[in-house]
């Protein structure tokens, strides 16, 4: 939270619990307006500052769905290779049992 | 190849595989521990978004303007306030379940169950062609004295295996240093922020409730009927605060063991010393929630809210 945030948090904050009771209609009028008001800067300017940090990272997220894709390719790779692996295992049973029974 | 051949090549290939299988522990539990902080990540900005809208639904009843089309106005702007929020919230919120799908992906990989087959295939593989050398050598006489080579044949592959899984992992870490080292920077940024908006509403709401539910009844004399009710649970949100620097304080230490893993400084010790704190992370929203479940909510009905 920046310090001009959180001056107006504050501010607000302290707003909320004053005693309007005795106010005059113009200073009640000057009350209402000042928590319309902040009631409306402090969420946009939260919103401001968690949207700059926002953009940085979707300005990652190319580079991060890559990285989820290489990572998939490298587990289907993996698989691939297991598929090799169990065809060639397979190859080599068929082989020796075919030496068997012509020996 | 006789026995002592195949105990050498064992004994250099655990000296090798060791420290590999060793790394692929330590990605392991860090990749965990990810998720798990991505899981309560993702709770606190639901919670968050939950305060939003309440303080929102609270502070429009209050002060609220004589003349209809003022009404009308701070009823527009504050709905687009609240709705400017609650979207980057929910940005962040999508960001980081990216973030968890990464980390998802990688523990697929790392506890990928096609090794074992792997090794096996390889193993049937390796172990056929040594009998069929056998055969061929000793005019396809029995394979029966080879039999107890087959056990080291098997685990070889097995360790082989390891190791492969463990450079390849080592690769993809080295491959993705920059992009998952930048977003975790990035994403401690967004925690700093969804935290702080989640005290601040949660303030807020505790402040509203206070002047409406205890400090203007008692200043306009008004009857104080559940009054005392209403002042002891006042106190009671105020006791149980949230410790959300020890949220921020956790993600520091998997910052950390981050950088570790990435800088290849594998220590399992200090991985576990940076976990232990870590893993504290797990569960911290929940008891979280359970302590604002006193938010007040009663000056007006929220029930019918929708999070998205």
């Amino acid at each position: 939270m920046t310090t001009h945030l959180a001056n107006l948090v504050d501010k607000y904050h302290n707003l909320i619990l004053l005693d309007t009771e005795n106010l005059s209609p113009e200073g009640k009028e000057k009350y209402v307006e000042n928590m319309h008001k902040l009631e409306i800067m402090i969420p946009n300017l939260e919103a401001k500052q968690l949207h700059s940090v926002n953009q940085q990272v979707l300005s990652e997220t190319a580079n991060l769905n890559e990285a989820i894709d290489k990572l998939s390719n490298t587990a289907l790779s993996d698989d691939i290779y297991l598929a090799l692996c169990n065809a060639v295992s397979n190859s080599i049973d068929i082989i020796g049992s075919l030496l068997g029974t012509a020996l | 190849m006789n026995i002592n051949n195949y105990a050498t090549i064992a004994a250099s290939t655990v000296f090798v595989t060791a420290c590999a299988t060793n790394n692929i522990h330590n990605n392991a539990a860090v990749t965990e521990a990810s998720l798990a902080y991505v899981e309560e990540f993702d709770k606190l900005i639901g919670e968050t978004l939950t305060h939003v809208y309440q303080v929102d639904a609270n502070e429009l009843p209050e002060n609220r303007p004589a003349k209809r089309e003022n009404k009308k106005a701070r009823l527009n702007k504050k709905t687009e306030a609240t709705l400017n929020l609650a979207d980057e919230l929910i940005q962040t919120r999508k960001t980081n379940k990216q973030l968890g799908r990464y980390f998802k992906a990688l523990q697929a990989l790392i506890n990928n169950p096609s090794r074992d087959s792997m090794s096996d295939s390889l193993g049937n593989i390796v172990s056929n062609i040594a009998k069929e050398n056998h055969r061929q050598k000793n005019k396809y006489e029995t394979y029966a004295s080879s039999y107890e080579n087959e056990s080291y044949l098997r685990k070889l592959s097995s360790m082989a295996v390891n190791a492969h899984y463990a450079k390849s992992i080592k690769d993809i870490l080295r491959r993705d240093k920059d992009t998952i080292s930048q977003y975790i920077a990035l994403q401690q940024k967004q925690l700093d922020f969804v935290a702080s908006t989640y005290k601040r509403h949660k303030e807020t709401a505790h402040r509203l409730y206070f002047k409406t539910e205890l400090q203007d009844p008692y200043l306009n004399d008004k009857p104080l009927i559940g009054w005392v009710a209403r002042r002891l649970e006042w106190f009671e949100m105020r006791q149980t605060e949230p410790d959300l620097e020890a949220l921020m304080d956790n993600y520091n230490d998997l910052k950390k063991a981050w950088a570790r893993l990435f800088q290849e400084k594998i220590d399992a010790v200090s991985i576990n010393h940076s976990l232990s704190d870590a893993n504290q992370l797990i569960g911290f929203v929940s008891k979280l929630r359970s302590k604002t479940d006193t938010v007040p909510t009663t000056l007006i009905d929220l029930s019918t809210i929708d999070t998205p």
